[in-house]
């Protein structure tokens, strides 16, 4: 094969020229940049990429993007983007989505996908908010919030959308943030080179109505002892001094945090994403505290199954091989298949 | 369900039209560069149709109120009365066959109308009465968004329209407020077909006091 030619786009090449309307402040225009800034890496023509959303501020994303997008319909990205996918292999087909947006009216198209493994990179703005109709809370927000809709405090026990992702048997499940450039396009970067359904959740600050969700893993004084960078590959220890890490306690079923200092090195655990069993990334997902301490970012789970996409394509191309009639001369020989005849 | 079973004509696949769709490949705006996602069929009012992957006419379409012919978003209000009239016009371009009366003995005051799974029990009532010499028209709804071009028409050609519904009115509601006919309502809602018995009951005590 020849090598692919180099487009040669940047940043700007990706932005459309629609005023963006997001409130001033808002973690939507660091993930838009971000995303805009990655494009370019993709070296796919500008055509064959495809953005579609559900309902949300977050879904206002393919408005501001200089390729095909679908602002679509509430919760149903995930449906829309399935019949894009697999009927056109050649784009790069992606799912944008808010925590209310995927988790609430869109919960059981998410985990269709994912378990169906569609070849659809989908991104998560987790603000544990709905920002665009002001303020109530979502499945993301915590047990006890008070928002407009919940005047004495959430009584919901919240969804951890990993957990959820890796129960529906996600091939690839990932978290970042929105302030932090360089993670959040890395993780693009391993999404996009995934085969079947990746699944980001990108933590994003909707300044407005639940201002600071995340500030304990973006504020210099706290981030690093909050913060757990999974790196595939490498031990998983994280402090600012590396002074904590993680063990997989014996006899117990999850991961703990640790002392670095009182941990023999051989127990510390040594991240691998690519681990079958979903429980070891099922546990990682299970490790911040309510008050985000011991928060993993980065890729959880990268493991390689066939995409739905390939699947139904390899049925396609099966059956039309070796066919000898006209679409409509089999058309005919359907309908007249089975119990027919004929009146006089 | 699965016991259920109806005729069906087999259509002649040859003789079905052929739905195609031509989709957009080249820009359509005025300077020869731009692509108007918006802009639309002056007879059929539709859009163009660029599918992803056509290179240059790359757009985004939703939910949100679209700038006529541009598709950019537009906050403007007189843009979105304009765009509202165009998708209900768009609509009431679609063709629709006029709606045909049966009324054998061609001097009927009476019209029933009706849409939907009632035509049958409709029918059948029509022909019981006809059959003991009462003259009544019948006619059943194929197309409800446009209606036919020629309804008010005909509905207006009868003393009384008698709108026999499983359901508390819905079609009777609408031909009542559309073409201020003061047509009378036959409503039953058990879960049950109605019987061609009981429909000719009730179009006798109709038809008695025109
Ligand atoms: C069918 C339907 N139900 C409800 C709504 C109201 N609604 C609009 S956006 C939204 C939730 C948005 O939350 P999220 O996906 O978290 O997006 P954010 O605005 O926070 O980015 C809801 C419930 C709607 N537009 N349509
Ligand atoms: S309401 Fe929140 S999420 Fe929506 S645009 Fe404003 S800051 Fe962003
Ligand atoms: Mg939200």
């Amino acid at each position: 094969m020849s090598e692919p030619v180099a487009l040669k786009l940047t940043a700007k090449d990706f932005k459309s020229d629609q005023e963006v309307r997001w409130c001033p402040g808002c973690g939507d225009y660091a993930i838009l940049a971000a995303v805009q800034g990655f494009m370019p890496e993709l070296n796919i023509p500008r055509e064959n990429i495809v953005f579609v959303s559900g309902i949300g501020c977050s879904s206002r994303f393919p408005y501001y993007m200089n390729t095909y997008g679908m602002h679509s319909i509430h919760g149903r990205a995930p449906a829309i983007a399935t019949g894009l996918s697999v009927s056109r292999p050649d784009l790069s087909v992606w799912v944008v989505t808010g925590d209310g947006d995927a988790l609430s009216i869109g919960g059981n198209h998410l985990i269709h996908a994912l378990r169906r493994n569609v070849n659809l990179k989908i991104l998560l703005f987790n603000n544990r908010i709905y920002g665009l109709t002001k303020g109530q809370y979502s499945p993301t927000s915590e047990v006890g919030k008070i928002t407009k809709s919940t005047p004495s405090g959430s009584a919901d026990a919240p969804f951890n959308p990993l957990s959820l992702a890796l129960g529906a048997e996600a091939t690839f499940v990932a978290r970042t943030i929105d302030s932090d450039r360089k993670h959040l396009q890395s993780v693009l970067r391993a999404a996009a080179e995934h085969q079947g359904s990746a699944f980001v959740e990108i933590y994003q600050n909707c300044n407005i109505f639940n201002d600071g969700a995340f500030d304990s893993l973006k504020e210099p004084a706290t981030r690093d002892d909050f913060l757990i960078r999974l790196e595939h590959g490498q031990p998983i220890t994280f402090g600012s001094g590396g002074q904590f890490c993680v063990v997989h306690p014996p006899g117990g079923f999850g991961l703990e945090v640790r002392p670095t200092a009182d941990t023999p090195a051989g127990e510390i655990v040594v991240h691998d994403a690519t681990v079958a069993d979903p429980a070891y990334a099922f546990a990682l997902s299970r490790l911040p505290g309510l008050d985000l301490s011991n928060t993993p970012i980065g890729v959880f789970r990268s493991v390689a199954r066939p995409s739905y996409d390939s699947v139904v394509q390899e049925q396609v191309a099966a059956a039309k091989a070796g066919v000898d009639q006209t679409p409509e001369q089999q058309l005919s020989a359907l309908l007249g298949s089975g119990d027919t005849w004929t009146i006089l | 369900m699965a016991n259920g079973s109806e005729p069906w004509l087999l259509p002649d696949v040859e003789s079905l039209p052929d739905l195609r769709v031509e989709f957009a490949t080249e820009p359509n705006g005025e300077d020869g560069t731009t692509f108007l996602p918006y802009l639309r069929d002056p007879q059929t009012l539709a859009r163009p149709w660029a599918v992803p992957g056509t290179p240059g006419l790359e757009h985004r379409i939703g939910g949100l109120e679209k700038a006529d012919k541009t598709g950019d978003i537009s906050y403007d209000p007189a843009n979105h009365d304009f765009m509202v009239r165009t998708r209900a016009a768009r609509i009431e371009t679609i063709p629709v066959p006029d709606i045909e009366v049966e009324d054998p003995h061609g001097d009927a005051e009476v019209l029933v109308l009706g849409w939907g799974s009632t035509y049958g029990p409709i029918g059948a009532a029509c022909r019981g009465l006809r059959r003991r010499g009462l003259s009544v028209a019948q006619a059943h709804l194929r197309h409800l968004a446009p209606m036919p071009a020629n309804l008010g028409e005909v509905l207006r050609r009868y003393d009384r329209v008698v709108i026999p519904e499983m359901n508390l009115g819905q079609l009777a509601h609408v031909i009542r407020a559309r073409y201020l006919v003061d047509a009378i309502g036959y409503n039953q809602v058990r879960g049950l077909p109605f019987t061609a018995a009981e429909l000719e009951t009730m179009l006798e005590e109709v038809l008695k006091n025109v």
